[in-house]
């Protein structure tokens, strides 16, 4: 499990923007007041071999692609794709997300698009959301708020504020990630271990002893001295891991397949455009106006990441009415105080 | 006195009588009075709602919750907007597109390294330091690039003025 996170670690927190070698991708959803979405997906790569089957979001053969390349002053060359396609509702954006094997496969991906209408004013929220990998401590319980601002970041900023003021914070959440990593995997370790024992009757597990021990077993993956099961049998006593080695054994299994997910995503940027003004987002918005957020691993490791964005119309011909309304018993009131 | 004259004499000896003056006095008040109510039904049917109690409520609570509402919405909305200024950020999507070029550059770079130094006596690189090495190298090439056009540039201009005191020599 150690390993586990120091690769993942050296993935999400000391790799800034590698995405496995392969191309870096930008995706823009411009959302339309009537529910349609016209995605543009922009891939970055060095050369020319971009595999549309296992690219980080859906893409096929019925986008509309183009091809271009650059050549740097520094004669380095980068091929950039786009490929935009329009979607009549966020339900054939969710059918691509459920049928495309790509290299973000292990990921449940959907979006959600809702319109409401509030007399004045019309709102619109969209939402692309990633569904937990794993049942650990989610980010807004271990972090404070000004860390959590940080976590999110899209890493291109996160490279500029490191040589500002909060450089000095930045640091301390990296060496706090793998705290909050190792806390994760062992809450989704015992929880899953609480799952199986319920399901096998003889199993003798006692789980009020086992919390206890949590935040011990944490801080002994995070010495990383002992392989797992040293770990198990030094914090839970000798001959722990034997007596039990069936759940045990199991529950790492779940888990690390759980971990995996993140572990392996091939992270990349989502980019958003509401109709109407913005009025609230968990995004960062950058100088023109769009909605931005990342996605990689540690976003979704423990709780469902919500990438949301709220936006109005105003709706001026209720402005009309109810201006003309208020004018109308006004001057009924006003001809009744008159006649008497 | 002239003919004229005493035909105008004659004349206003024969005033004209009207036939009927209180039937056509009537007639001209029952017209000003019809004109007047009519006048008054129509504000009483726009407004004749203000006599009745409970419409006279219903209305006002209506208006009320009209108000409310929006003094409400504009609450909600202008505070909403207002958080959303911890949220700006110094970038746009050209900028994105720029760095994501220069991040597959640096990439390519990375793994290629990495594949060059496959060697018994490498040594261990966090990738975060490697990357920030191969940056830093490109940062100062590009810096270098430049300066070394600068000097051109300078080097023009004293073949051009080759007397003037500011000329770098090289």
């Amino acid at each position: 499990m150690k390993k586990k996170i120091i690769n993942f670690n050296l993935i999400s927190l000391f790799a800034f923007l590698l995405s496995c070698g392969g191309p870096d991708a930008l995706v823009i959803n411009t959302v339309h007041a009537d529910g349609s979405v016209t995605r543009k997906v922009i891939l970055t790569y060095d050369k020319d071999e971009f595999d549309l089957t296992d690219c980080q979001v859906p893409i096929d053969s019925t986008w509309a692609i183009e091809k271009k390349y650059e050549i740097s002053d520094e004669d380095d060359t980068t091929w950039t794709l786009t490929a935009v396609k329009d979607f009549a509702s966020v339900d054939l954006l969710n059918n691509d997300y459920n049928n495309y094997p790509g290299s973000n496969e292990g990921m449940k991906r959907w979006a959600e698009f809702e319109r409401k209408f509030k007399w004045f004013n019309t709102i619109y929220r969209f939402s692309e959301n990633i569904e937990k990998a794993l049942d650990g401590i989610p980010p807004d319980q271990f972090y404070t708020t000004d860390e959590l601002h940080l976590f999110y970041m899209p890493d291109e900023l996160l490279d500029e504020t490191s040589k500002g003021p909060d450089s000095t914070m930045i640091k301390d959440l990296e060496e706090r990630a793998e705290s909050w990593m190792a806390n994760s995997l062992v809450r989704a370790f015992i929880l899953e271990i609480e799952a199986l024992a319920e399901k096998i009757p003889d199993s003798e597990i006692d789980m009020e002893y086992l919390n206890t021990k949590s935040s011990d077993l944490a801080m002994m993956i995070l010495e990383d001295v002992l392989n797992e099961y040293e770990v198990i049998d030094s914090i839970l006593g000798k001959g722990y891991y034997e007596s039990h080695q069936v759940v045990i054994d199991s529950a790492m299994t779940v888990v690390e397949d759980q971990f995996d997910v993140a572990l392996s995503t091939d992270k990349y940027l989502v980019q958003a455009t509401m109709p109407g003004e913005l009025m609230s987002t968990n995004g960062y918005i950058d100088n023109d106006g769009n909605i931005l957020w990342k996605v990689d691993g540690d976003c979704f490791l423990s709780s469902d990441y919500i990438m949301w964005a709220e936006s109005k119309t105003t709706n001026w011909w209720a402005w009309i009415i109810s201006v003309l309304f208020l004018l109308f018993v006004a001057t009924g009131f006003l001809y009744r105080i008159k006649k008497k | 006195m002239t003919k004229y004259d005493e035909i105008i004499n004659k004349l206003k000896g024969f005033s004209p009588e009207i036939r009927g003056k209180d039937f056509h006095v009537q007639k001209i008040m029952d017209r000003t009075i019809s004109i007047s109510r009519e006048r008054n039904s129509i504000y009483n049917f726009i407004f004749g709602w203000s006599n009745i109690l409970w419409l006279r409520r219903s209305l006002a609570a209506a208006s009320i919750f009209i108000v409310s509402l929006f003094v409400f919405q504009q609450f909600v909305i202008v505070n909403r907007i207002g958080s959303l200024e911890k949220r700006m950020v110094e970038i746009n999507t050209e900028n994105i597109l720029e760095n994501q070029k220069e991040n597959v550059i640096v990439n390519a770079a990375i793994f290629r390294i990495t594949d060059e130094t496959n060697l018994t006596d490498s040594i261990k690189v966090a990738r975060k330091d490697l990357r920030s090495l191969v940056g830093s190298y490109r940062d100062l090439l590009k810096r270098y690039n430049e300066l070394e056009d600068e000097i051109r540039h300078q080097r023009g201009e004293a073949l051009i003025s080759p007397g003037s005191d500011n000329n770098i020599k090289l």
